[in-house]
């Protein structure tokens, strides 16, 4: 339970009230009876998924329900009623969990049955796109919904310079979107091939060029090659301006680090990392004289 | 104290408002979280043990999983919060051992990660669940633990935190589960602790409480999620622990007890559970010490690892 304020207290006595939540108390444990009883006894009419729904609707992370309706809308998404009733299934999943996440954004439940739907292959998955972009316009950090996004990108082939473009414009919208400096980080790699960390112990001893620990290695093993330069140079650009506009903002920092790790990587262009530090001690003066 | 305890208490007796049914399907890790929560602050026997314990095998399903409830299907959550509960109460000879260890173990996946239930949700949050109910099982060997270890990694970050996926972005609560599952799976070196560990630090506001992500407000529960994650990091010095015990108490319901996510909100029972665990795991006066990685009381873990044969106080 989050940002709900503490009621005050004495104030639960009003009879309307009191007698206001016990129905809703009793309806909704009807419901659930309900659709727990029919769901045990493997009907998979309409009406019970219709009832499955309505219960959808008011508590989306009852995931025993979610279950229900993947068991009774297995084989008709497979086509066992022919292709329309399969995709007449698949659009009311899609409007079902559409309305649940206007419930419950974060509900893991409703997030993972809508990728269950749209691995059905029946989803228009530009719609999908166009949807998580909408979702993002709203709440720019929500990571159910840039997780979302990834998840479509990859089954639709979305080119990574697509969605390179897309960070950054979420970037410039809103310096402060750690969400959007993330992606970029995941992008880059994918673009240019390549993921080098860096500990603390590497860039504090300079001459030294990798602690080569198991941790300074990229998720897939060794490193591949670097970014090049004149890419880090545009990053650079970006976070510089990230910096002008509100130099206490965390999320350009953490994602500077980084790119200064990009920029020692380059081991036979130690001159990176010399204009890396130089273009940060320039930001630091700038921001010593604000 | 008297008041967090009569606040679980009777949050656990209440079954006449909404919230008692709209959370029937995590019941399991609400019991958990207030039995434990209980366990810290020296009142496990407040409730009521045997009932409990009876409750928590009629939720046991034909293939070894547990249901959030009775009427609920087997998921990896709540199987792992029954057995958190019945480790509690020294009652794990109750339950069949391997049955439970071969559910879990049917749900790794070729590339090491862990499905929820047969539905097929990935999240390195299950990779946590499944490694830590096979440790307290003493059955580690039911699964492929480097695979387990290899695919958490593959989901590590530009910042070193972790996220639910590979290419996911960081996030305190699945940077808890991450640090736990490579802990259990003796794997620590598969993180890099001084770049991790500045992120975790650095999720204290100036309120003293802890946020989840930067730029985020801050929230109770992460006082657990960061705060385990830098103690098995050995890193708990790097945050201002009395700025976040101020913020915590700060928290907490003072007439009828309880801790809620930020001043002044609604108390319930899983920030009630993380507030006095954050505090335990500061060493605050009066309450039982608490282990980051298992997220037990440490003597029910000292138990765990004498039942399993390895020597007691070993560390994860």
């Amino acid at each position: 339970m989050h940002g709900r304020p503490r009621p005050v207290k004495g104030l639960s006595n009003d009879p309307e009230k009191v007698q206001a939540a016990k129905q809703r108390v009793a309806l909704y444990s009807q419901l659930t009876g309900e659709v727990l009883r029919r769901r045990l006894a493997r009907q998979y009419d309409a009406e019970s998924l219709h009832l499955a729904a309505k219960l959808l609707e008011q508590n989306p992370e009852v995931y025993t329900v979610w279950n229900y309706r993947r068991e009774a809308l297995t084989p008709v998404l497979q086509g066992s009623k022919g292709q329309e009733a399969a995709q007449r299934a698949a659009v009311g999943e899609l409007q079902l969990t559409e309305a649940a996440l206007r419930k419950h954004i974060k509900s893991y439940a409703t997030w993972h049955h809508r990728k269950w739907v749209v691995q059905k292959g029946l989803t228009d998955l530009q719609e999908e796109l166009k949807l998580v972009s909408r979702l993002l316009e709203l709440d720019d950090r929500n990571f159910h919904g840039w997780g979302y996004r990834q998840f479509i990108v990859q089954l639709a082939g979305v080119a990574a310079e697509e969605e390179d473009k897309y960070t950054v414009q979420k970037i410039e919208g809103n310096f402060s979107n750690y969400s959007a400096w993330h992606a970029r980080t995941a992008l880059l790699q994918k673009l240019h091939g390549t993921h080098h960390t860096i500990t603390l112990a590497d860039l504090l001893a300079p001459g030294k060029q990798n602690s080569a620990g198991e941790c300074s290695r990229g998720p897939a093993g060794a490193p591949g090659p670097n970014i090049p330069s004149w890419a880090l140079d545009e990053e650079f650009e970006l976070v510089h301006q990230a910096f002008y506009t509100d130099p206490a903002d965390q999320s350009g920092w953490f994602f500077h680090r980084w790119l200064v790790a990009q920029a020692v990587a380059h081991a036979h262009a130690p001159d990176a990392a010399a204009e890396a530090t130089q273009a940060l001690r320039v930001v630091l003066e700038r921001e010593d004289g604000i | 104290m008297d008041k967090h305890a009569a606040y679980i208490r009777g949050f656990a007796e209440r079954t006449d408002n909404f919230e008692y049914y709209a959370t029937e399907h995590f019941r399991m890790s609400g019991v958990y979280w207030g039995l434990t929560a209980l366990c810290l602050l020296h009142r496990r026997d407040d409730l009521d043990g045997p009932a409990i314990i009876k409750w928590v095998l009629e939720c046991q399903h034909e293939d070894g999983g547990f249901g959030g409830s009775e009427r609920h299907d087997a998921h990896l959550l709540y199987t792992l919060s029954a057995v958190q509960i019945l480790a509690i109460y020294n009652e794990l000879d109750l339950v069949d051992a391997d049955k439970i260890a071969k559910f879990v173990a049917g749900l790794q996946q070729p590339d090491g990660s862990f499905a929820g239930d047969q539905w097929g949700e990935i999240d390195t949050r299950f990779s946590y669940c499944a490694l830590l109910c096979l440790s307290i099982l003493g059955k580690l060997d039911a699964i492929d633990v480097p695979k387990a270890a290899e695919y958490v990694a593959s989901c590590r970050n530009f910042d070193g935190g972790f996220g639910c996926t590979p290419g996911c972005e960081s996030h305190a609560g699945q940077v808890f589960c991450c640090v736990g599952a490579l802990a259990l799976a003796d794997s620590l070196h598969l993180v890099d602790r001084d770049l991790l560990c500045w992120w975790l630090c650095e999720r204290q506001t100036p309120s003293g409480g802890l946020n989840g992500r930067p730029e985020k407000q801050e929230d109770v529960c992460y006082s657990w999620w960061c705060l385990s994650c830098l103690s098995i990091l050995e890193r708990l010095h790097w945050i201002d622990q009395a700025a976040l015990s101020k913020f915590i108490l700060f928290c907490q319901d003072e007439e009828d007890g309880g801790i809620s996510d930020r001043p002044e909100d609604m108390a319930d029972v899983f920030h009630t559970f993380f507030g006095i665990a954050g505090l335990s795991l500061m060493g605050y006066e009066g309450l039982e010490p608490i282990d980051p990685t298992y997220a037990l009381p440490s003597a029910v873990v000292d138990r765990i690892r004498q039942r399993n044969g390895a020597p007691s106080g070993a560390k994860t």
